[in-house]
């Protein structure tokens, strides 16, 4: 393919980015219940393990809490891209004249 | 206290050792659950995450590749969530590894402590070595636990480079924009490399660099130090933030954040030039916004990546 080949399924594009926002939600949802579940919680009583424990663990809640937003970005892109397809072909259609053998812009 | 140690002629001998009680292992079962519970869902949101992007599949053209770059990609969401996957099934498996050791020497220490019960009476001379015995078991208990703890330390250290670089990376670039702006998209910026923490890089790539046509990566050690730093720095302010709850569009902690970041470079850079030695406020509207650059580089390095990743499908178009 090259760079000028385009095509454009605005429905499948949307749909994409409602499932994403739809995953993002409950992807944050599920790391929300985790960060409330053990809080500081230290598995045993020795600092020389517990303290680099909780240390990564955070570190690894926050990756996710990231990993949570790049999925709501996703989302909410393709959903915005598969809009302005939509609105973009109703300009077209609008200026857009059937001359027998095809469209013609006006 | 453990549930091994609590049985009456294990209880007994114990305390005759002179050891402290071992502790309870179900934190460690909690704790490697939930992280089990975390990389089973990880593994879901790729199977998922692939399913819902195979949606938009019909799509073609440069906006479809940039999609497909940053969710599949190699760098793309969901290749990151299978590793951040694989990182945190890793994590529960040391968990897990310290509750077996934890298992294994209170086995061997409870032993010793029903040999102490038995010998207080028959043979209390026997005790002093059980005692010395029990301790160098525990003390060696102590150590395996301060290994693990290591091990945690060093990925955490890894993901920490990762970031860190991530954001220099971007303040690399971004430096590079302003100077072909300032002067012009020709100039260049030769450095020489003198100093000693540089050797390795020197003797493989010469005495000098354009760091106007460097990415980050190309430069020598002591050239990659400042931006290094800086993001460092600047993820550090970020993640506090971030833990305090305190609101990371706002004005107040934009230049906060930025005040912070120049009194940092003022500690690293003590031969500054006397308008740029100023405290944050008294700053020039320019020098305020070197600071602002580099808080930003660091509230969006997932997002910048967005548009390297972006930048990167374009390139491989224009390739083809």
């Amino acid at each position: 393919m090259t760079s000028e080949e385009i095509t454009i399924d605005a429905d499948g594009r949307y749909a994409a980015g409602r499932g994403f926002q739809t995953l993002a939600d409950e992807y944050v949802q599920f790391v929300e219940g985790l960060r409330g579940q053990r809080g500081d919680e230290a598995p045993l009583p020795y600092t020389e393990f517990s303290g680099p424990y909780l240390e990564l663990r955070d570190a690894l809640l926050g990756e996710c809490r990231q990993l949570g937003e790049h999925l709501r970005r996703t989302g909410d892109g393709q959903v915005v891209m598969a809009e302005r397809n939509v609105a973009t072909e109703q300009v077209n259609t609008a200026n857009a004249v059937w001359l027998g053998e095809g469209w013609a812009q006006i | 206290m453990s549930a091994m140690t609590d049985a009456p002629d294990v209880a007994a001998g114990w305390s005759l050792l002179g050891l402290p009680p071992l502790p309870a292992t179900d934190g460690l079962d909690r704790h490697s659950a939930e992280l089990d519970g975390a990389g089973a869902y990880q593994d879901r949101l790729v199977s998922d995450g692939g399913r819902v992007h195979r949606l938009a599949d019909v799509n073609q053209g440069q906006a479809a590749d940039a999609v497909h770059a940053y969710t599949v990609g190699r760098e793309g969401i969901l290749p990151q969530a299978a590793d951040l996957g694989n990182r945190v099934t890793v994590t529960s498996s040391l968990l897990r590894v310290a509750k077996e050791v934890v298992g294994w020497f209170g086995d061997h220490l409870a032993e010793i402590a029903v040999v102490a019960g038995a010998v207080v009476v028959t043979a209390p001379e026997l005790l002093p070595r059980l005692r010395s015995m029990a301790g160098r078991l525990f003390a060696m208990l102590r150590k395996v636990m301060e290994h693990i703890g290591n091990v945690f330390k060093r990925l955490s250290a890894i993901y920490q480079k990762k970031r860190e670089n991530d954001v220099a990376v971007v303040l690399h670039r971004k430096w590079i924009e302003d100077f072909r702006l300032k002067k012009g998209p020709n100039a260049t910026r030769p450095k020489s490399i003198t100093k000693e923490v540089d050797a390795a890089w020197r003797k493989k790539h010469g005495d000098e660099i354009d760091i106007s046509r460097a990415e980050y990566h190309e430069l020598p050690p002591s050239l990659q130090a400042e931006n290094g730093a800086s993001a460092r720095v600047a993820l550090d302010i970020v993640d506090d933030a971030m833990k305090r709850g305190v609101d990371l569009k706002s004005e107040k902690f934009m230049e906060d954040a930025a005040s912070k970041v120049h009194d940092k470079w003022l500690e690293r850079n003590p031969w500054a030039p006397d308008h740029q030695k100023l405290p944050y406020g008294q700053l020039s509207a320019i020098e305020q916004e070197k600071d602002r650059v580099v808080v930003r580089a660091a509230l969006d390095h997932w997002s910048v990546r967005l548009a390297e990743r972006t930048r990167g499908a374009r390139d491989a178009l224009r390739m083809t």
